[in-house]
């Protein structure tokens, strides 16, 4: 395969060989050490860069982990290391970190640094709530974190950096188009049905563990990050119309537009390098039982849109999880949208993990009800972590339609479901915060005053 | 000139290398030609008998070179520190699961990490004791028992007013350094070995390399820049790690590099020592401890590794910052078929304080007293001084006039009322206040370690190098080291440069562990750098024929009657006149003596104080909860680097509260641990950290013992800040039945506790 990008503003064309080959690694291998292998899985952030793209004739950034994104993914694209931030003198944020007393040992520090210039000229937070959204990436174990959020909270005082240059940049970059990136939709349900061993890779979140952790090798890779109808966000007779790889971070105005009570739920997802990458489609496709946007669309009510070459099909999204691993997608399938009804239906969501950030969900939960005269009606209630996939709740959904908060028996939920114990939390208290979960979020349907810590 | 650096809040001095990520570690360093990479073979079995290795499908795939395993190590397979009981590789049998069985040498990483998956290897099971409690049940104990007194416990707890008794668990920690364990191993032109290691202790990776090897330990040569993160995890875990590289290195002659993937090191690696901790206490209504008997059941893992002096250590804190006249702490120390535990940050002291705190929470709650009460009338006075339960007088307790300044500044009796106020209406969501002191002992409790070395050059410019025997891993030592150089001989910090730490220039250091670093090292490089002003001035003296009087040495310049050299000046001139401008410099804190057979006698030079509130809330629907405010007081002494030890205060206090709250290690029924990524294992990220965090040094802090500028050591005594909000988590839960939490206190414990 054959790729082009530039990084830090030069040009690198490569012949790859191996599709497997992470963008860390390959920064590393080639000498550029500043980003720091934490724990090659996402969830550290101390390798973190920042990749530019043109999207619509404008720069769009992301930070990326790179120890799981793959180096092809960064074809077209440009990406900016912290070597990239100091070539010609030390950056502002950098300044601003040494000031602040906000490195100790220093090896997540490159990381942090790239997360601030993120935050910098993508969105630089007004205060400590967003100082702390953009930094729950990145782990430090040294410095405590309050020089860092100093630093982060005094972003708006630094000048952006000059990226416009990078649109033409781009553009002289004439970046091949690798077979495995196909870009419009007919081609990749062509090479689906032409290379069923391959492996579908979206944002790569977790299928970049597989090949860091598992070692796992596959035969092909197909990568539908090039694809602009699977990008769009759209209404369309009344349903929201999401296309599969529209990301956390593309959805997250949208959605919290609509509900605005999930604003902090799609914030603990991941963090800003995670949800950059992670797609809504991708979320449902890998049919993990602690995914957190099942919930949320099961209490949604909503359908999702399969494609192949055969055709096209819909499906209730709770449908679509069958059992523990295994979904109702054929091999030449592709999940393509997500259609969300838009009914005047309220919606709750929660969350319950070890750690309020960055942290992968225990139970998860979503509730969508009519409100009436103090009383939910016809709820929908969806966990994910209590089962082997995510699922509805239907004895305490009717237990709860239309009935008093205080003549709720929460106890039925135990006839719903027969959580697990694992490391995150053992099956008494997933069932019994279950239970304060679900009760929390129809006081907050109710509009009783009620105050969430996390 | 500018001021003299000493006591200035000056930046860390990597800190332009952190950023531009131009500061450089092991796995960062430019690798030789033919440099082959290492990934293990580990155990998944917690106890059993090693049959068959088939390394086979390893050795089938290209780029794979071989497969080194027990049978080829020419010298002893042992890289333990002390007890001569941690194999590299394991023999015949496996103790624990990720323990090293063997390692794949490949041309890539990525090659050896997939290699060793294809290894075979055949475990016969065996019964293993994982947990704490079958350890007890099963008398597993790796060491004997062990127990300090003071006064008549027996009598007192039955003449006592009041008794109560209890238990408290608490868990480990991993330490989750952001750079895991890395070395690399080169061959030099006459077949020895220059290692680059993360270890927080190069003399002993030296040592553990030329054991493995059969070498004398003038062959190898260790050398450490700097860490990514220590907190102990690397004082003896790292030798492995060097061991194999070494290994292999010496056997095919080139260089050879391994860094741990994540998942292996939290597998591979020593953590934190879970305890469990039973006490009775007696005590009049006042709340005034007349008696207590506690003992310390501790889950050491497979091995000894550091188990004897950490497990004293958290005798030594069993008092915390109070004084009880008749007292016995027993310590157990138990064998289990997990990972050998090791030294982390406080080394035992923070279980101990756990421990005494629990106790006055408890008697708090019986006489509903304020726990601060509680607190102030069993504090240590500041006169006259009193002795421990190991005999040694407590000269320097400033715990007392620290709290109040602490309560004053906080508000905490105000905040108090209002909590108990809130939480009296049933809320949902209930709230937490505590305090809780700090007293940390400082000194390597093994008294023979309380050395260190220092070699000073001055060249023929002027400009200085420093070597020392401490280590750099974020704690600023270094920074502090040149402010010290630069002080002595009063230069600018740009004239001082402080170079890797090489076995090969200062040779037998000690770790730089129990927050010594500055106090030994800064010590030794003063001495050094005071032998060669005292050389220079000498030579001064003679050369312009004048008396010693009549000189000054000021800002680097020499004065005399009736002529001034600038530093350049004096060098150039020490140098023509053949003056020697390299020096040595050596210290040994004093005073310190330890009788372990009597367990009686001054181990520490001095106590580090500090003191925190913590506020919090507590969901108590779901358990979940939220650190709200945290003050803190710390006694630095006289500090070297405000700044610097500002950052060891936070930094402290965090990774103590993600050691009590959400850091949680989970192993199987069958010691294989769950909890073995970031994704399982929570630190602290930096929503964690409470919204209102104000940490101060104690400004009347001084150390009346002679230390390094009258500074105190600041490494772990912070840490155990922590436990404040511990006590707030139990406070918020608390009602009319004392709750007794175990630590970590998860969202789930605390709802399991409501």
């Amino acid at each position: 395969m054959q790729i082009a990008f530039l990084l830090n503003g030069q040009t690198i064309r490569l012949t790859l060989d191996d599709p497997h080959v992470t963008t860390l690694n390959w920064l590393r291998d080639n000498g550029h050490v500043g980003s720091k292998e934490g724990c090659a899985e996402g969830d550290c952030g101390a390798c973190t860069a920042v990749m530019a793209e043109v999207v619509d004739g404008q720069i769009q950034l992301s930070p990326v982990n790179t120890c799981i994104q793959l180096i092809s993914r960064l074809n077209g694209c440009a990406l900016i290391t912290v070597e990239g931030l100091s070539q010609d003198s030390i950056h502002p944020i950098q300044q601003a970190v040494v000031d602040e007393h906000g490195s100790q040992c220093g090896y997540c520090t490159p990381g942090v640094v790239m997360a601030l210039y993120y935050g910098l000229n993508a969105q630089p937070p007004q205060n400590r709530e967003q100082a702390c959204d953009l930094l729950a990436g990145n782990l430090c174990r040294c410095t405590g974190y309050q020089g860092l959020l100093r630093v982060a909270m005094d972003l708006p005082k630094i000048a952006r950096d000059r990226l416009e240059p990078l649109v033409e940049a781009l553009a002289a970059l004439h970046a091949p188009t690798p077979e495995e990136h196909p870009t419009t939709l007919n081609q990749a349900l062509a090479l689906r049905a032409q290379w069923p061993d391959a492996q579908v890779v979206a944002g790569n979140t977790d299928v970049g563990l597989w090949v860091t952790k598992r070692h796992q090798r596959f035969e092909r890779v197909l990568m539908l990050h090039r694809i602009p109808e699977l990008q769009q966000i759209h209404l369309d007779n009344g349903q929201l119309v999401i296309g599969a790889m529209v990301t956390y971070t593309q959805a997250l105005a949208t959605l919290t537009q609509h509900w605005p009570s999930v604003d902090r739920y799609l914030k603990r997802i991941g963090s800003v390098q995670v949800r950059s990458a992670g797609t809504l489609g991708g979320n449902l496709a890998n049919g993990s039982p602690i995914g957190d946007m099942p919930p949320m669309l099961i209490a949604l009510q909503a359908q999702i849109e399969l494609q192949s070459v055969r055709g096209t099909r819909h499906l209730p999204l709770e449908q679509f999880f069958i059992q523990y691993g295994v979904q109702d997608l054929a091999d030449d399938e592709l999940l393509v949208r997500i259609h969300v009804p838009m009914e005047s239906r309220s919606l709750a969501m929660a969350k319950l993990s070890k750690r309020a950030d960055q942290d992968i969900s225990a139970v998860s939960l979503g509730l969508s009800a009519r409100v009436e005269n103090g009383c939910l009606l016809d709820p929908v209630i969806a966990f994910g972590g209590m089962a082997g996939t995510p699922k509805r709740a239907r004895h305490l959904e009717q237990a709860l339609n239309n009935c008093p908060l205080d003549r709720v028996d929460w106890q039925v939920l135990a006839q719903d479901f027969e959580p697990l114990s694992d490391a995150r939390a053992s099956a008494e208290y997933r069932m019994r915060a279950a239970q304060g979960m679900v009760k929390r979020a129809c006081q907050q349907l109710l509009g009783q005053p009620i105050e969430v810590l996390v | 000139m500018s001021q003299d650096p000493i006591h200035q809040p000056i930046a860390h001095d990597s800190a332009v290398g952190h950023v531009t990520g131009s500061a450089r570690y092991v796995d960062d360093e430019p690798l030789p030609a033919h440099t082959l990479h290492l990934a293990p073979v580990l155990s998944t079995c917690a106890h059993g008998e090693l049959g068959a290795r088939d390394y086979s499908g390893a050795l089938a795939m290209p780029g794979v070179v071989a497969v080194y395993d027990v049978d080829r190590i020419p010298g002893r397979n042992d890289v333990s520190p002390v007890a001569g009981d941690d194999p590299l590789f394991a023999d015949q049998r496996v103790e624990y699961a990720g323990q090293l069985i063997a390692v794949v040498a490949a041309h890539s990483r990525v090659i050896a990490q997939q290699a060793a998956q294809r290894v075979r290897i055949e475990t016969r099971p065996l019964p293993a004791i994982v947990t704490l409690e079958q350890a007890m049940a099963q008398s597993s104990f790796i060491q004997a028992p062990y127990q300090m007194e003071a006064g008549q416990p027996d009598q007192a707890l039955s003449d006592a007013p009041h008794r109560l008794s209890g238990t408290l668990d608490i868990g480990g920690q991993d330490h989750f350094y952001l750079e895991g364990q890395a070395a690399l191993a080169m061959p030099n032109n006459e077949g020895d070995l220059r290692i680059l290691s993360s270890t927080q202790h190069p003399s002993e990776v030296q040592h553990a390399v030329a054991r493995v090897l059969g070498w004398a330990q003038h062959r190898v040569d260790v050398h450490v820049r700097r860490l990514g993160g220590g907190f102990g995890g690397k004082e003896t875990q790292g030798n492995g790690v060097a061991a194999a590289c070494a290994l292999v290195a010496s056997d095919l002659g080139c260089p050879v590099k391994w860094v741990l993937d994540r998942d292996d090191d939290m597998r591979m690696t020593g953590k934190r020592h879970d305890f469990k901790i039973q006490y009775q206490v007696g005590f009049d209504a006042a709340g005034r401890i007349h008696a207590l008997d506690m003992t310390q059941h501790v889950r050491c893992g497979y091995s000894m590794d550091l188990s004897s002096a950490i497990a004293d250590r958290a005798m030594f804190h069993a008092d915390n910052a109070y004084h009880i006249e008749n007292m016995r702490v027993r310590s157990l120390r138990y064998k289990t078929h997990t990972v050998s535990a090791t030294a982390f940050r406080g080394f035992g002291g923070p279980q101990g304080m756990m421990g005494i705190e629990r106790v006055i929470q408890a008697i708090a709650h019986e006489l509903r007293l304020d726990p601060v009460d509680v607190r102030l009338r069993n504090l240590y006075p500041q006169a006259p001084p009193q002795r421990t339960h190991y005999g040694m007088a407590v000269q320097d307790a400033v715990t007392e006039p620290l709290i109040h300044d602490l309560m004053e500044a906080c508000d905490y009796r105000k905040r108090r009322a209002e909590i108990q106020a809130h939480n009296a209406t049933q809320p949902t969501i209930r709230r937490g206040i505590a305090l809780t002191p700090v007293k940390f002992g400082i000194s390597f409790t093994t008294t023979h370690l309380n050395q260190a070395g220092a070699l000073v050059h001055i060249y023929q410019d002027g400009s200085v190098q420093v070597n020392h025997g401490g280590i750099e891993m974020g704690q600023g030592l270094y920074t502090k080291i040149s402010q010290l150089a630069a002080s002595v001989l009063g230069l600018e910090l740009s004239s001082i440069r402080v170079t890797q730490t090489q076995t090969d220039k200062v040779p037998n250091t000690s770790a730089t562990a129990a927050s010594s670093g500055a106090d030994m090292n800064g010590m030794a490089v003063v001495r050094a750098c005071e032998t060669l002003r005292e050389r220079l001035m000498s030579f001064v003296a003679q050369h312009w024929s004048c008396d010693l009087e009549q000189l000054s040495w000021e800002r680097g310049q020499v004065r005399g009657p009736d002529q001034v050299w600038s530093f350049g000046e004096l060098i150039q001139q020490a140098y023509l006149n053949r003056i020697s401008l390299s020096a040595v410099g050596f210290y040994a804190t004093p005073d310190i003596h330890w009788d372990r057979e009597q367990a009686q006698g001054r181990p520490f030079y001095y106590f580090a104080y500090g003191a925190a509130v913590t506020e919090v809330s507590v969901d108590t629907l779901t358990g979940e909860n939220r650190i709200d405010r945290v003050d803190i007081l710390h006694d630095c002494g006289r500090s070297l680097n405000p700044a610097i030890d500002l950052g060891q205060i936070e930094g402290g206090y965090i990774q103590g509260l993600g050691w009590l709250t959400t850091e949680e290690l989970v192993w199987s029924e069958q010691g294989t641990l769950m909890t073995h990524a970031p994704s399982t294992y929570k630190v602290p990220c930096a929503r964690d950290t409470p919204a209102i965090f104000n940490a101060q040094l104690w400004a009347p802090g001084q150390n009346r013992e002679l230390t390094v500028r009258r500074s105190k050591a600041v490494g772990e005594p912070p840490l155990m800040l922590a436990m404040s909000a511990f006590y707030a988590l139990e406070d918020a839960i608390t009602q009319d039945t004392y709750p007794a939490l175990n630590a970590p206190a998860t969202a789930e414990r605390l709802l399991n506790a409501l």
